[in-house]
């Protein structure tokens, strides 16, 4: 990638120039100075050109962990977009992503005039209207917001978390110049073209922006709160949604012991071993019965109360998978964690993840010298994350681009096991996952009620398509006479949209077939004669064949 | 379209075909062997039985519906769709025959 960066071409507008300059002078203080010279003449500050000129020896710091400090020096958008990339051992080397986990979000807290400020811009209202007292030293700040104590007038105690000020702008103009470089790098730098960085900025922009929107937040834990109703041991916060807004979120005052902070719950008299297989169980079961995770389970988000319960805090980062993405991702794991490789590979295969240049025998191979070695280990001996580093890592190696949910997934529950096992040193999680995640597999595959809804749903696609196919074949026909008839065709190197437009493309034949045939069969039976009739049938049957094909497509969905 | 007669229909007929079908097929799998216990695949099966019984039952009275749209959708289709229904109709009878219903 050397030298491929064209400096003309990097689109930095006025306003974000000074930013540019900021960054470009943190990437050389840490030693990316030639980075910093490449993102072009507007971002050479002083320290840059200095830095450049001096040519500095290798720095004795470990490139990974200066790219960490880069990050952290940067502040809120480059801190998340570490958190991120810690999340993505396919698009990150293994060491970066050890490294990026280790990235502090602590910042120093802001005065509490400007929290004053905030809160009632956010409320209309001044503070003292809505709480009757507010403690001005925050209990914790971080990159996005800090939070203090309050009570209600209500008498309620609450927690107020409020978002730094301008962080709104700070973050928008980081996530302009992001977008600008992930651009030009996919525009210019072919090398970075299967990691599709715009993408990630556009996936990394979008969960910034609902990690930033406190009423979202307060709409995710008012989910979790009823998803898990039936789970005595799970306490969530509730959110005062009267008094919360986009830069504001106050909920109830839950504390609680932090769940490392083992000396403490000793004290409390818990039960460990239980904390911690509650605390797997909900991890499990809210990425695969409801589709809706905590995607940041770090320990400090984790509390005891003095009864055992666990209070789970901060609901601005959340995973959602769609049920069919479940069903597909449960096969995949129970056959990692059966040790079926010819299930997993034919898993990859069915989600269109294997490149055309990987050689499946040297993948099943070595997903095989893996999961055997597993499968004999006894289940307690187990490590979960180095297992799901070991299978990521074949895979990354193969060239087997994993999707992110599935990478964020492994993340929370290895993030899981890894507080377990600090809580709980004997916590055996593969004796708790494999035949919980085997359980749910079986329960979906034969649940009548999705099943019926699937198939409830062809037959009303099949309805409106048979409904609407004979007037747009006639308007397509007509066209065509008239000579009116254009194709537009473009030429689009994204592989979900080529696929997409094959599907529909293939549909459209299978409709305008069936219903040539189908009109051939009615307009020959309808003449009668032997050979008509014989001829009509034949023509009903392949008219039929078409329809079967159309409906097998629309139910298979796009790109089979 | 959940919770109408139709839907309740098609989640009768699933019902059925997974009970008498599928079910075991699904136990027997490789990877649902090598991951639950005995006891607990015996559990499951019981907790599903049970639970597919359920919705065979409770939807069978509104199978009618489900008829009926196959009877609108294919006799739209002239003859052709009245040698399909028929087809159906055959396999519906295979499907559960009491051979399938004894699995």
């Amino acid at each position: 990638m050397s030298g491929a960066l064209d400096l003309v071409l990097l689109p930095w507008r006025l306003r974000d120039i000074r930013r540019v300059r900021g960054i470009a002078g943190v990437l050389a203080r840490h030693g990316f100075a030639d980075v910093a010279a490449r993102m072009g003449p507007a971002a050479w500050a002083r320290g840059v050109i200095r830095a450049v000129l001096r040519r500095p020896k290798a720095s004795p710091v470990p490139v990974e962990r200066r790219i960490r400090r880069v990050l952290e020096e940067l502040g809120p958008t480059f801190i998340k977009l570490g958190q991120m990339l810690a999340t993505r051992p396919d698009l990150v080397p293994m060491a970066l992503v050890d490294e990026l986990s280790r990235l502090q979000d602590h910042v120093p807290p802001f005065p509490f005039d400007e929290v004053r400020q905030i809160v009632e811009a956010e409320l209309g209202q001044p503070m003292d209207a809505v709480y009757s007292e507010v403690d001005p030293v925050p209990v914790a700040a971080a990159s996005i917001a800090q939070v203090h104590y309050a009570t209600l007038k209500t008498g309620e105690p609450v927690v107020i978390k409020v978002q730094r000020p301008s962080l709104h702008q700070q973050i928008t103009g980081d996530l302009r110049i992001l977008a600008g470089l992930a651009s030009v790098l996919e525009s210019h730098v072919p090398e970075t073209r299967p990691f599709r960085p715009r993408a990630i900025v556009e996936e990394f922009t979008k969960s910034l922006q609902r990690e930033t929107d406190f009423l979202a937040e307060a709409a995710s834990m008012e989910r979790y709160r009823k998803m898990f109703e039936d789970e005595p041991g799970l306490c969530i916060p509730k959110p005062c949604l009267e008094w919360t807004r986009r830069r504001v979120l106050t909920m109830e005052r839950v504390e609680g012991v932090k769940v490392t902070d083992v000396e403490a719950l000793k004290a409390l008299d818990v039960d460990l071993k239980s904390i911690v297989d509650l605390g797997m169980r909900l991890t499990l079961r809210s990425i695969f019965e409801f589709g809706f995770f905590h995607a940041d389970p770090h320990p400090g988000n984790f509390f005891v109360r003095r009864d055992g319960t666990i209070v789970l805090l901060d609901f601005g980062m959340m995973g959602t998978i769609e049920p069919r993405r479940i069903d597909e991702m449960l096969a995949f794991m129970v056959a990692v964690l059966t040790g079926d490789v010819d299930m997993v590979v034919d898993q990859l295969l069915d989600a269109d993840l294997i490149g055309d240049d990987t050689d499946l025998r040297s993948l099943r191979s070595d997903l095989k010298s893996i999961l055997v070695r597993y499968a004999d280990a006894n289940l307690g001996s187990v490590n979960v994350a180095v297992f799901i580093q070991e299978v990521m890592a074949v895979n990354v190696r193969h060239h087997v681009l994993l999707p992110a949910d599935l990478l964020l997934v492994g993340k929370s529950i290895a993030t899981m096991e890894g507080i377990g096992h600090q809580v709980y040193p004997e916590f055996k999680p593969l004796d708790a996952i494999r035949p919980y995640l085997t359980e749910v597999y079986v329960r979906r595959l034969l649940d009548a009620k999705k099943h019926s809804q699937v198939v409830a749903r062809s037959v009303m696609d099949g309805l409106s398509l048979l409904k609407d196919a004979p007037f747009d074949i006639r308007r397509l026909l007509r066209k065509m006479r008239r000579g009116e008839l254009t194709v537009n065709l473009r030429s689009v190197d994204d592989e979900a949209r080529r696929r997409h437009s094959t599907a529909v493309a293939n549909r459209a034949v299978l409709a305008g077939l069936f219903a040539t045939f189908f009109f051939g069969a009615v307009v020959l039976l309808d003449q009668g004669g032997t050979v008509r009739t014989v001829a009509g049938w034949v023509s009903a049957g392949f008219s039929w064949l078409f329809f079967l094909g159309l409906l097998w497509s629309l139910v298979r969905g796009d790109g089979r | 379209m959940p919770g109408t007669p139709l839907a309740r229909g098609i989640e009768s007929i699933m019902a059925e075909v997974l009970r008498a079908h599928v079910l075991d097929t699904v136990l027997d799998r490789p990877e649902v062997r090598r991951g639950l216990s005995p006891e607990a695949i015996q559990r499951i099966r019981s907790d599903l039985l049970e639970r597919l019984a359920k919705s065979e039952e409770s939807g069978r009275p509104d199978r009618g519906e489900v008829e009926a749209l196959l009877d609108a959708v294919l006799g739209a289709a002239g003859p052709a769709g009245a040698a399909v229904k028929a087809l159906l109709k055959s396999c519906w009878e295979r499907v559960s025959s009491p051979e399938g219903e004894k699995r």
